[in-house]
């Protein structure tokens, strides 16, 4: 079906998860400016749609992977050989072996793409890149409480009396929400914010927690030990809708304040004074992002704590508290973008290859398969093609340098992007993705005060020869002639999103503001048969399903692999604990290319306490060379320019991750020059035991002045 | 027909399953399905266990009519008795906008397919599956973890610890699918 032109120019912006709601203004076609409220990323997306290196027309590569040759050829063309190579790969290995990648490029719009791709091209091996972000959170608060908590939740902070904010730099990530924060605060709601940096809010927090790196579980359970003692939990909450609740009385004993205290590097009477806070101030709303929640083996755990925490103080789904925000478009069986995941699947005998495969099982029942496994799999011949999607896999993926030497050995790897990144130049066939501006698309979203799903068509027509992604999957699946042809263009697609709400796509755009409401109810789980989904339809402190996995039923702390109680000789060599921090202006590893976004960032910069930058010789301004103690790149560094922070905790330096250089030379881009994941190995564990990351935080590592 | 049937069924020793049981479904529909479900109470019920007892894949394997011959009589009984919980399938599918509700049965490990539909306070189904657009949810796991499922066998850590999944409108329609097969696992009494 042929594509309208949006009347009314209103898009959302998707280069974050804000999805901030915008105008496009428009003239003679072309997008000249952007209307509503939204940060760098909103503002530039004009820059990014008319940047002179977005790639415009399919390209084959030509010479040897990596040469950086290219032929421009048609999408008849690239559609026929796609479909053929697809084939050939399926008929020789299986379509078991293609490997389906979004990041957060395109966002939910490579998510959509690799789910059609998922159907058509029958494989289970999918991933959105985020065992790394949002998955350990999502995993154990589905453990807990059968329901996303502390992440994607539909947060109403005018509602609230007290917001914890825990390794979340919302001013960075998130600066729609920060707004609202700030709001917040400003009318009296209290504030309490963990992170071993001065973010911006740790200024308004009234209580800031300058965390040790990697030990939040600690600090969790010495906060859960306070709020049971003190017996400051909700005890109507605890006493009707939870499990388990003697178990973890039990279990945090012995994880007093003075336990925690010198593991966390925090006062006893901070703690104290923490758990107080948040226990006595409801309703109390804890949103908690990957500085706690992700990128360490503990990382699930850490989650587990916290949706412990919000449980005991009877936070869950009350105004102003942790609201599950996929139960409200469950609700009403609306596909949001991230249930389609959950939905579609591949064979029977297809799914019984999953990467992970009764090692991962929380994991398979999302359907992401497992990264380790899939980028060994490039090298020992399990994964033969990969279609990525808006993913930078070469640079966001930990142990670049295999991501990258195994693409090169694939048979097929096709990638859709804006620009050549390190990980197109591996391609064989690079395909010019459609902007935000440029598609038709579906978004549920959460605002204040009530939850919808928003449609809008494309406000300008897609430049040169790009096409949506989600089309190509669907051409190159019809291509292929296999079986069933699950949609037949993109809006069949997306009246397939709407079939439960008997709307079509076409219906929903006419309808005022593009929207359905979903009008938010309270405590639903008390309405609900059962009232969570969890095994006993309970909220659970001791978990069941954790518990048939075979690890901790119960919020346990593990110490780092790498700490100075862990690996002490490690430290005498690597002394600071590397953590990442978050730049305002880029989404992961986008934006590098687009002038107004880099010149807030045009260096990859590393902070650190001006104390022992002093002892090293090290100035502000200088550059310097982090290396840490994984034997496989010991010989190898990565470099920054220190920024000097007198409030960085004196063991800990911080750097950004996805950096690479667009101007640095092709095919690698710079993409092992200031990346924390050049230095990692996926070769060996200890792994995280719901999702399979590596630790990529909360390592050590030494700093040389270069 | 043998006053002895479900004697013998549990008395059948598993390696004779596949031999023997085309001669026992063809004594239950030579009686009428629903007649022998009235005088052996668990007739159905009492196949299912004993086919899971046995080789179950390899029957699955070399003999999959058998499977479907059984479904077709599982479907055949539980239709006629599902009509004494009418208003209870209308509520199911209440909140439903075809108010319908389409559920396949696939397995990994042998040619098994099957679905149920429940729309007009009837509980109905066959074998093979619905298209992928036709159905609300789809289950599959093992074929001894779908038999298992029909006759009511459903714990949310299975999910975990038999490697099955469901597929569907997305989660919610899954789990509208449970009480569907505790109910068919009643019906098959």
């Amino acid at each position: 079906m042929e594509s309208k032109i949006s009347p009314d120019g209103k898009f959302l912006c998707l280069r974050c998860h804000q999805k901030c709601h915008l105008t496009g203004q428009v003239s003679d076609g072309k997008l000249v400016g952007i209307e509503g409220a939204t940060c760098i990323k909103g503002r530039t997306i004009p820059d990014l749609v008319y940047h002179p290196d977005r790639v415009l027309y399919p390209q084959k590569r030509v010479g040897e992977k990596g040469s950086g040759k290219w032929e421009r050829i048609s999408w008849e063309q690239a559609i026929e050989e796609i479909a053929a190579k697809m084939n050939e790969v399926t008929d020789k290995y299986g379509s078991e072996t293609i490997y389906l990648s979004t990041g957060s490029g395109q966002k939910q719009i490579g998510n959509q793409a690799c789910e059609i791709g998922k159907k058509f091209f029958d494989t289970p091996q999918t991933h959105w890149g985020r065992y790394t972000c949002i998955i350990p959170q999502a995993t154990a608060d589905f453990g807990t409480a059968g329901e996303t908590l502390a992440y994607e939740y539909c947060a109403e902070y005018s509602k609230s009396k007290l917001i914890m904010l825990w390794g979340a730099n919302v001013d960075l990530t998130c600066p729609a929400q920060a707004r609202d924060i700030r709001e917040a605060v400003r009318g009296g709601t209290k504030l309490i914010v963990v992170d071993p940096r001065a973010i911006p809010m740790a200024k308004k927090a009234n209580l800031w927690l300058k965390i040790k790196p990697g030990t939040d579980t600690a600090l969790g359970l010495g906060m859960i030990n306070v709020i049971i003692n003190e017996e400051l939990y909700d005890k109507d909450f605890v006493k009707n809708w939870t499990v388990g609740f003697e178990r973890l009385k039990a279990h945090v004993q012995e994880f007093t304040p003075a336990w925690a205290a010198p593991i966390t590097d925090l006062s006893e009477a901070d703690i104290i004074a923490a758990a107080r806070l948040y226990a006595k101030t409801p309703p109390a709303t804890l949103y908690a992002r990957t500085g706690a929640a992700a990128q360490q083996i503990n990382s699930s755990q850490n989650a587990r704590t916290m949706a412990c925490l919000i449980g005991l103080c009877g936070n869950v789904d009350v105004p102003g508290g942790n609201i599950p925000y996929l139960r409200t478009f469950n609700a009403k069986y609306f596909y949001h973008s991230y249930t389609t995941r959950m939905s579609l699947r591949a064979s029977p005998n297809k799914e019984n290859k999953f990467f992970g495969f009764g090692k991962y099982p929380m994991m398979h029942m999302i359907s992401m398969c497992d990264m380790p496994t899939c980028i060994r799999g490039m090298h020992d011949g399990r994964t033969r093609a990969a279609w990525i999607v808006a993913n930078n896999l070469v640079v966001s993926d930990q142990d670049s340098r295999m991501v990258f030497e195994g693409l090169k050995k694939l048979k097929l790897v096709v990638v859709s992007d804006y620009f050549m990144t390190p990980t197109a130049e591996v391609a064989d066939y690079v395909l010019p993705a459609c902007s935000y501006a440029e598609i038709d698309n579906i978004v549920g979203t959460f605002q204040e005060p009530y939850d919808y799903a928003i449609a809008h068509r494309k406000i300008i027509e897609p430049q040169g020869e790009c096409w949506d992604d989600r089309k190509m999957v669907i051409e190159v699946g019809k291509k292929m002639g296999r079986g069933e042809v699950f949609w037949k263009d993109v809006e069949d697609w997306l009246d397939w999103r709407l079939k439960y709400l008997g709307k079509t796509f076409d219906e929903m755009c006419n309808m005022p503001d593009h929207k359905i409401d979903f009008p938010r109810s309270y405590r639903r789980y008390e309405k609900s048969v059962p009232g969570f989904g969890t095994p006993s339809g309970k909220f659970e402190f001791y978990s069941e399903i954790l518990d048939v996995i075979g690890t901790e039923p119960l919020p346990t702390f593990r110490e780092n692999p790498e700490s100075p109680v862990s690996s002490p000789e490690i430290f005498k060599e690597y002394p600071f604990i590397y953590m990442q921090v978050r730049l305002a202006g880029f989404q992961h590893t986008e934006g590098r290319q687009i002038e107004r976004q880099r010149k807030m960032h045009p260096d990859p910069i590393l902070e650190m306490h001006p104390d022992p930058a002093g002892k090293l010789g090290i100035s502000d301004g200088d550059w310097v060379k982090l290396q840490i103690a994984e034997q496989k790149y010991k010989d190898k560094h990565i470099s920054f320019r220190v920024k000097l922070v007198d409030t960085m905790h004196p063991e800990t330096v911080g750097a950004a991750h996805g950096w690479w250089f667009p101007e640095k030379p092709a095919p690698e881009h710079g993409a092992f020059d200031s990346n924390i994941n050049a230095l990692l190995s996926m070769e060996h564990g200890p792994y995280e035991p719901l999702v399979g990351n590596i630790q990529q935080r909360a390592i050590a590592c030494k700093v040389t002045k270069a | 027909m043998p006053e002895d049937l479900i004697d013998r069924i549990i008395n059948l020793e598993p390696k004779d399953v596949e031999a023997k049981l085309p001669a026992l479904l063809g004594e239950i529909e030579n009686n009428g399905v629903e007649e022998s479900m009235n005088e052996y109470p668990g007739v159905l019920l009492q196949i299912f266990l004993k086919l899971e007892e046995s080789d179950l894949v390899r029957i699955g394997v070399d003999s999959p009519e058998l499977f479907d011959r059984l479904t077709k009589i599982v479907w055949e009984g539980v239709s006629k008795r599902s009509e004494g919980v009418a208003s209870y399938l209308d509520e199911v599918v209440r909140d439903l906008p075809r108010k319908k509700f389409v559920v396949n049965f696939e397995t990994f490990d042998t040619p098994l397919k099957l679905h149920f539909v429940v729309s007009d306070g009837k509980f109905s189904g066959d074998v093979g599956m619905t298209s992928f657009r036709e159905q609300d949810c789809r289950w599959f796991a093992d074929t001894q973890t779908i038999l298992a499922l029909m006759r009511g066998e459903f714990r949310q850590t299975m999910l975990f610890t038999e490697k099955l999944f469901f597929e569907g409108a997305f989660g919610l329609l899954g789990k509208k699918a449970v009480p569907l097969c505790a109910l068919l696992g009643s019906l098959l009494m």
